[in-house]
């Protein structure tokens, strides 16, 4: 916990209204983009968040500071928001991770030759990584990676948004998600792989 | 000291590639992921996949990060200062 932080915390516990507001901008647009890969639309992502800034208002007092200001904001937004999307998604218990996946391939084991998991390519990867950021980063590319993003098992979905799009550092989504180091890095590792996978088939060159 | 040199396959690369960026994975097996891509353009090639992958994923909500409206803002503001006012008046 920075000095600053807690300086922040103080502020806010003696009703320091603009200090709020400035938490408020700085946190939102993190906030709004997390809550969309919960709930179908913007419309419910905003009131989510709506809803957040409440539960902080009303529970910065009890805030214990054993995590960070950000991470504690992002577990109030997360019970909130899966208790909004559990309407719109099936969705699973924040704590049975693995359950979902967990012994999916990276790659299709068909496009390997060998003994199983320990094969070399027959398929191998089409390449598109050298193409243009004309290309990999067109808005139809980008939507087609939002889109697939919304469609992956909620927690892959959370760990790849906040890992990837929301650039955090690992430490920072165990302590928001309650997750182990391992569990986290599989999660990333089969989202990231759905969406590789999911570029090649869209980018690559064949042949 | 009999040393045994670790190798490393194309499809168990795939499975340890998130490790491998992560910094996750013991030296001995960075070493021999090290020397299977020196070796295999085909793996080198999903690993600049998987870079680009999350290159473009980090780009996918940039243009979502829509400044909050001043009226909410107001509003939230309002909360706010309520809330604290009725804490401190008991």
């Amino acid at each position: 916990m920075s000095t600053s932080e807690t300086a922040l915390i103080d502020r806010l516990r003696a009703g320091d209204s603009s200090a709020f507001r400035q938490l408020v901008i700085d946190h939102q647009p993190a906030l709004i983009r997390l809550a969309n890969t919960f709930v179908p639309s913007r419309a419910v992502a905003e009131e989510v968040v709506q809803e957040t800034w409440i539960a902080v208002i009303r529970g910065i007092d009890r805030f214990e500071q054993r995590s960070s200001l950000k991470t504690w904001i992002i577990r109030i937004l997360v019970n909130i928001a899966r208790t909004k999307g559990v309407k719109e998604r099936r969705t699973v218990p924040l704590g049975s991770l693995l359950g979902e996946n967990s012994d999916a391939a990276a790659v299709d084991p068909e496009r390997f030759t060998g003994p199983p998991g320990r094969g070399g390519w027959s398929h191998p990867p089409a390449p598109w990584s050298q193409l243009p950021d004309e290309i990999v980063m067109s808005n139809a590319t980008i939507s087609l990676v939002v889109e697939t993003i919304g469609k992956l098992p909620e927690q892959q979905r959370l760990v790849v948004m906040l890992r990837d799009v929301q650039d955090w550092s690992s430490s920072d989504v165990c302590a928001s998600l309650g997750i182990s180091e391992s569990n986290q890095r599989v999660l990333l590792h089969r989202g990231r792989s759905a969406l590789r996978q999911l570029l090649e088939t869209k980018l690559g060159v064949s042949g | 000291m009999r040393i045994r040199r670790r190798t490393v396959i194309c499809q168990q690369w795939t499975e340890m590639v998130t490790d491998y960026l992560d910094g996750a994975l013991p030296r001995g097996l960075v070493r021999a992921v090290d020397r299977h891509l020196a070796a295999c353009p085909h793996c080198t090639e999903y690993l600049a996949q998987i870079r680009r992958t999350i290159e473009v994923t980090g780009r996918s909500g940039l243009d979502d990060a829509a400044a909050m409206p001043d009226d909410l803002l107001d509003a939230l503001q309002r909360a706010f200062d309520e809330f604290r006012a009725e804490e401190s008046s008991g």
